[in-house]
């Protein structure tokens, strides 16, 4: 599989995911954004212990805040908790990652075992694994241009 | 009489979504009790008279896979039907999860109204979905 | 006796005969309600997602808007003495109507307000035909409560 096929899947996914189950429509943005990320929630999730890959999403806490109020049919009014905020960025990493080892699963042959999300927030942009050969980094945004970005790095062949 | 349901996933907005979901179905519940783990499950599983359960796969300290196997060895636990709940889709995963007799299968990501549907389509059960007891909240 | 929904309008009745129908649901969403024990049905032909898109018009004619006309609906069907508990939902519509490479088109964004709305009252979605490049009509049998979809060459479908 080539990375141009595997970024294909990536958006894929994650339109998928966010449309599924997060009453969400984003897509891939026109021009990736160079903004302060100074707060954030980062997940990461990996695949055979990440030895085989990992996947991060990057999402600004405003944008993380909308997306649990939909998630959880609230209105805007309703208290929302800050771990519930954090949960639903690891629910989003594990769906995204989830669905991304199921068809690595069926491509290879193999399973890929997926860990238990790590979710943190931060205000700073964490590093990912730019290094990696096979890393894809897409940038994505909704239709108020609250922008997240995801990165999968996959280290053997497919 | 309303029936009790067990909602198993480590994340805890998930377990809020599908309680919303279970609800929203129709099936009339009197009470959800609620794990974050195979482990706490299977106290729940012996503390409460349970009608359903919902479980994830992917779960720490014990993994959903174990807790079904667990509960599947218990003639009592063994008849409680079990909706798994998941981001595992890879085919030879599915038909082990599938081998150890669950009722239905959800894939994440997936619409509260894919909930429905599997109460629905649950040999045996017949849960009478038509009217919502639970269809509250929101502003209409 | 046939009620006839226009562009951004609704009808709700309480009987038990007659046809509420919409005709040319290309990006928008038409949405049939049902309550079977009151015998009170409508449907709802909305033009776009948001009301903050237009606020005026929001005001002028909140059935333009998903936001707007989903409530209004629903309080129409109370009102006509409908419960919450036993309506039936059901739509249609949705269509990418002018190509679009964007996910977010008119259609696509049409179908997720009344996705988002009704999760948060609590309420699933019990039949739907959406998406495709289709214009579609929409019927709702009040004799019945048979929701039906139509679309040129592709003939009639019972949601």
């Amino acid at each position: 599989m080539d990375k141009a096929a595997l970024e294909k899947m990536l958006i894929e996914v994650v339109y998928n995911v966010f449309s599924t189950t997060f009453f969400s429509l984003v897509e891939e943005c026109p021009d990736p954004p160079c903004e302060e990320c100074d707060d954030i929630y980062h997940g990461r999730i990996e695949f055979n212990n990440g030895e085989w890959g990992t996947l991060d999403v990057v999402i600004s806490r405003d944008f993380a805040k909308n997306v649990t109020i939909d998630f959880l049919g609230k209105t805007e009014d309703d208290p929302i908790e800050e771990s519930e905020i954090a949960d639903v960025c690891g629910e989003i990493t594990n769906i995204v990652g989830g669905d991304i080892s199921t068809k690595l699963s069926d491509i290879t042959g193999e399973y890929w075992k997926l860990s238990i999300p790590k979710v943190e927030r931060k205000n700073q942009c964490p590093p990912l694994h730019f290094e990696d050969p096979n890393h894809i980094t897409v940038f994505f945004q909704n239709i108020n241009e609250d922008k997240f970005i995801v990165h999968l790095a996959v280290r053997r062949e497919i | 009489m309303g029936l009790q349901v067990l909602v198993v996933d480590d994340s805890s907005t998930m377990r809020k979504f599908v309680k919303k979901a279970v609800t929203a179905s129709g099936l009339n519940v009197s009470q959800f009790f609620e794990a974050a783990n195979g482990e706490e499950a299977l106290k729940q599983l012996e503390e409460n008279w349970i009608d359903i359960i919902f479980t994830d796969i992917n779960m720490p300290v014990m993994d959903g896979i174990t807790f079904i196997r667990e509960a599947k060895k218990d003639p009592i636990y063994r008849e409680v039907p079990i909706v798994v709940v998941t981001t595992e889709g890879a085919k030879e995963k599915v038909e082990e999860i599938r081998s150890l007799g669950v009722d239905a299968f959800i894939k994440k990501p997936f619409r509260p109204e894919d909930v429905r549907n599997v109460l629905l389509d649950i040999e045996g059960a017949e849960f009478e979905l038509e009217e919502l007891p639970g269809a509250e909240g929101g502003d209409f | 006796m046939q009620y006839i929904v226009k562009i951004a309008d609704m009808k709700v009745v309480q009987g038990t005969s007659g046809i509420i129908v919409t005709h040319a649901l290309g990006s928008c969403i038409g949405v049939a309600i049902y309550d079977p024990k009151a015998k009170v049905g409508g449907i709802l032909h909305y033009l776009l997602p948001e009301s903050s898109l237009n606020k005026a018009k929001a005001q002028a004619n909140p059935f333009t808007f998903g936001d707007t006309g989903i409530p209004l609906l629903f309080k129409e069907a109370y009102a006509k003495g409908a419960n919450k508990r036993s309506i039936i939902v059901k739509l249609a519509g949705g269509a990418e109507i002018l190509e679009s490479k964007s996910n977010f088109n008119i259609g696509k964004r049409n179908y997720m307000i009344a996705r988002k709305l009704f999760w948060k009252n609590g309420i699933l979605i019990r039949g739907e035909d959406v998406g495709g490049t289709i214009s579609r009509s929409l019927s709702l049998d009040l004799a019945t409560g048979k929701v039906a979809v139509k679309s040129p060459g592709m003939g009639e479908k019972i949601l």
